[in-house]
């Protein structure tokens, strides 16, 4: 069940009603998380219904985890490194195993068989709801929480449904404590959540759905295509995959919301940062905040005394950042280029502590940041390397040429129209001016306005796709 | 109490909005088909008919009023739902000559687009096209296009229909003309249609001309012409269509067969690919058309 379809909708329509009915008689928190994880568990299933039993796994491996640790007076290290690997065990097998696999066969000489990794589908989500899983058990050793003692409601913290598929990847100590209390559902909520939903709706298949199609057919056809349009097709992938996860991330937070829970913002216009550490503070806040604390802070953070250590552990949590997206070379050129470009930002001094960008450099420090960035999202869209190369250098030397619009030149025309109103509706938001973030549940004519603009939109435009990038991840 | 009322207005309002905008679009629509006129002429076809005829020309010429009612990639079902609707509609009193575009590939079942019902999305709130939609897309489907009015028009239903019927542009954009080397390469790799004689949709089309000629229309079915090499990649198959829509016609006294082909295939000048005429083609087999058509008026 995708966000974006009326099944969805109709499932969502239906557990609000269910909650409120259940909010107007017994007032429970045990029934109203009941409620939820039921839903929870049949809005994962819709996919596959085998996926429930990989997501069943991952919850008791970490429950039985955060009991034992809990218990537990020694060893401590022991047992959590044990449910660490236990719980990493259906990730590494499903996403990493045919990759590892033919490397290793490709060192030997020899090809794997292909009947080996046939008829394996990887569960939807399945990176995410582990790190969410693992954040428990983690912060349980690190006696930051206390162990949850109702299995339902761990439950329904791993397999939440409006996190499930693409996070945000919440902590325990963000998520349990709001499963734990009575959730209200409010008219306030409902209204900033709907609000929400929509327009990550708008991003999602208005924007980059759209964006998608002329992104793929310029890649495809990489041969025959001059350099300036390749360029754009980098540009529009850059949009593509922002709107693609923010849309999805927009649409998590604004179901979570209706339902009265606050759960991560993922995104805080990326694209508008002038240096790429900052960057990475607005894009993928969730894996990003995850990594920092669990990863780079376990390698000792910036707490080292060798310069060479922490840059180090810089690097380690960008090439882990870029591994977690896939098992394929691409993905891991990508993480050491944001490395590199983050390193590189440091030894300019970029990063030391009270520096501020220049007023008058902010523009061009964000066209920069952005054009880099955009050059890291072409390895990873692009799988091949030497494709990802020759794209790169058709542009480096072909940029000044005609821009082909694709298969209709009325429907390059309209994205292009559409993509300056997407820019000025997440320039306003960001700015706060006219329409209001924090504001979206106050009634006036702006907000009034922006949604039925949207509404139409989106009606008007939007396109039908089944999937969004990140669900493969 | 004041957010519920909120929630109310903006509900209203989109749905007023999108009243508005899908009642200015489907005014564009009915004005591209001529689906509101009262027409002499009813030309229902594909792009091959649509790409061969300039309705302006043949309006002018005649002196007559034409619906030109072609779509991309329709069937030889839905073809029939086209010329339903329009008898359906009460503009069809003045009706007399139904011209049906026929090619090659009239029965072959496959090559024509499977997502063509959603052509009729603007059309949905007609009982029989509805119903059609309902079956092809789902409930789902039906029912958010029933609902949500704007979402009828693609980008193409509005580019295609709705401006171009409020501008009064039946103009064929295509001045290209077919690059033959590309193609005769293309031939030889056996990439190219195989003609097919599906029953099922010869029972249609038979079923099709019955409801015009029981009607006193007459029907003329008209072949634009198609390129002589891809008449050339099954000669005898080819060969069997033109016999069998000679026939046809032949046994049929409202229906008479016009075939453009022996003298303008081999004239690749006028092609914009090997099945569509270019701008230039369509302004030499409109004047052929509207002088034939001047003998049975």
């Amino acid at each position: 069940m995708l966000f974006n379809s009326l099944n969805f909708i109709a499932f969502f329509f239906i557990v609000l009603l269910f909650l409120v009915f259940e909010q107007y008689t017994t007032k429970r928190t045990a029934a109203r998380n009941t409620l939820l994880l039921i839903a929870s568990y049949i809005f994962y299933g819709w996919f596959d219904i085998g996926f429930l039993l990989v997501l069943f796994y991952v919850t008791i491996v970490n429950f039985v985890t955060g009991r034992t640790l809990l218990k537990a007076t020694k060893n401590k290290k022991t047992i959590l490194g044990v449910g660490i690997v236990l719980s990493l065990l259906p990730l590494l097998f499903y996403k990493y195993a045919a990759f590892v696999t033919s490397n290793i066969c490709m060192l030997l000489g020899t090809t794997p068989h292909e009947s080996w990794f046939n008829g394996w589908i990887m569960p939807i989500g399945i990176s995410f709801f582990t790190f969410q899983a693992l954040s428990y058990s983690i912060d349980i050793y690190r006696e930051k929480i206390t162990a949850s003692s109702s299995l339902p409601d761990f439950m329904l913290f791993v397999a939440f449904f409006p996190t499930v598929l693409s996070g945000p990847i919440e902590k325990a100590r963000n998520l349990l404590p709001q499963i734990h209390c009575y959730r209200k559902i409010t008219i306030d909520n409902f209204i900033e959540g709907a609000i929400t939903f929509i327009w990550g709706l708008f991003k999602k298949i208005v924007i980059a759905d759209r964006l998608c199609a002329y992104v793929d057919w310029a890649y495809g056809s990489a041969d025959y295509l001059s350099g300036s349009t390749l360029a754009l097709a980098a540009i529009l992938y850059s949009i593509q995959i922002y709107c693609d996860f923010s849309g999805y991330s927009d649409m998590a937070w604004g179901v979570a919301k209706a339902l009265g829970f606050d759960v991560t913002r993922n995104f805080r216009f990326p694209y508008f940062a002038t240096t790429i550490k900052e960057f990475w503070r607005r894009w993928h806040i969730s894996l990003t905040s995850w990594f920092t604390e669990y990863v780079y802070f376990s390698l000792g953070g910036n707490r080292v005394r060798l310069k060479a250590r922490w840059m180090f552990n810089i690097s380690m949590v960008f090439v882990l950042s870029g591994i977690w997206h896939g098992a394929s070379w691409n993905f891991l050129i990508w993480g050491m280029l944001h490395a590199l470009l983050y390193l590189t930002e440091y030894s300019f001094g970029i990063h030391r502590k009270g520096y501020e960008t220049p007023r008058i450099m902010k523009i061009p420090a964000c066209i920069l940041v952005f054009i880099l960035v955009t050059v890291a999202w072409i390895f990873f869209r692009i799988e091949n390397f030497d494709n990802a190369v020759f794209v790169i250098s058709k542009i480096v030397t072909d940029i000044v040429s005609p821009i082909s619009t694709g298969a209709s030149a009325f429907t390059f025309v309209c994205n292009m129209l559409l993509l300056v109103i997407f820019i000025t509706f997440d320039w306003l938001l960001y700015k706060n001016i006219f329409i209001k973030e924090n504001r979206f549940a106050t009634p006036g004519y702006a907000n009034i306005t922006w949604v039925i603009t949207l509404l139409l939109f989106i009606a008007l435009f939007s396109v039908s796709a089944d999937n969004f990038v990140y669900f493969q991840f | 109490m004041k957010k519920i009322k909120w929630i109310i207005a903006i509900v209203a309002i989109f749905f007023i909005c999108d009243f508005i905008v899908e009642r200015i679009f489907f005014h564009g629509v009915n004005e591209m088909y001529g689906l509101r006129q009262h027409s002499d002429i009813l030309l229902v076809g594909h792009s091959h008919l649509m790409l061969g005829t300039d309705k302006q020309q043949m309006e002018n010429d005649l002196n007559k009023k034409i619906s030109k009612y072609t779509r991309e990639g329709v069937n030889v079902s839905e073809r029939k739902m086209m010329i339903q609707q329009y008898l359906d509609s009460g503009f069809a009193d003045s009706l007399k000559i139904v011209l049906y575009g026929v090619d090659l590939c009239t029965f072959t079942g496959g090559g024509l687009s499977a997502n063509s019902y959603k052509l009729f999305y603007p059309f949905i709130d007609d009982e029989k096209i509805g119903s059609y939609i309902r079956k092809q897309g789902g409930i789902a489907d039906y029912w958010l296009h029933k609902i949500v009015r704007c979402t009828r028009y693609s980008d193409d239903g509005i580019k295609n229909g709705a401006a171009r019927g409020w501008m009064h542009n039946w103009s064929n954009l295509k001045n290209g003309t077919i690059d033959i080397e590309a193609y005769k390469q293309r031939l030889e790799n056996g990439d190219e249609r195989h003609i097919q004689m599906n029953p099922a949709l010869i029972s249609e089309f038979q079923e099709t001309v019955s409801i015009l000629t029981e009607r006193g229309i007459k029907v003329v079915l008209v072949n634009t012409p198609t390129l002589d090499l891809l008449n050339d990649f099954e000669p005898e198959k080819f060969q069997m269509m033109v016999q069998w829509f000679q026939k046809f016609a032949y046994n049929n006294p409202l229906v008479e067969y016009w075939d453009y082909n022996p003298q303008y295939s081999h004239r690749h000048e006028l092609f914009y690919d090997r099945l569509h005429l270019n701008a230039k083609g369509q302004k030499v087999i409109s004047k052929e058309i509207t002088n034939q058509l001047k003998h049975i008026l």
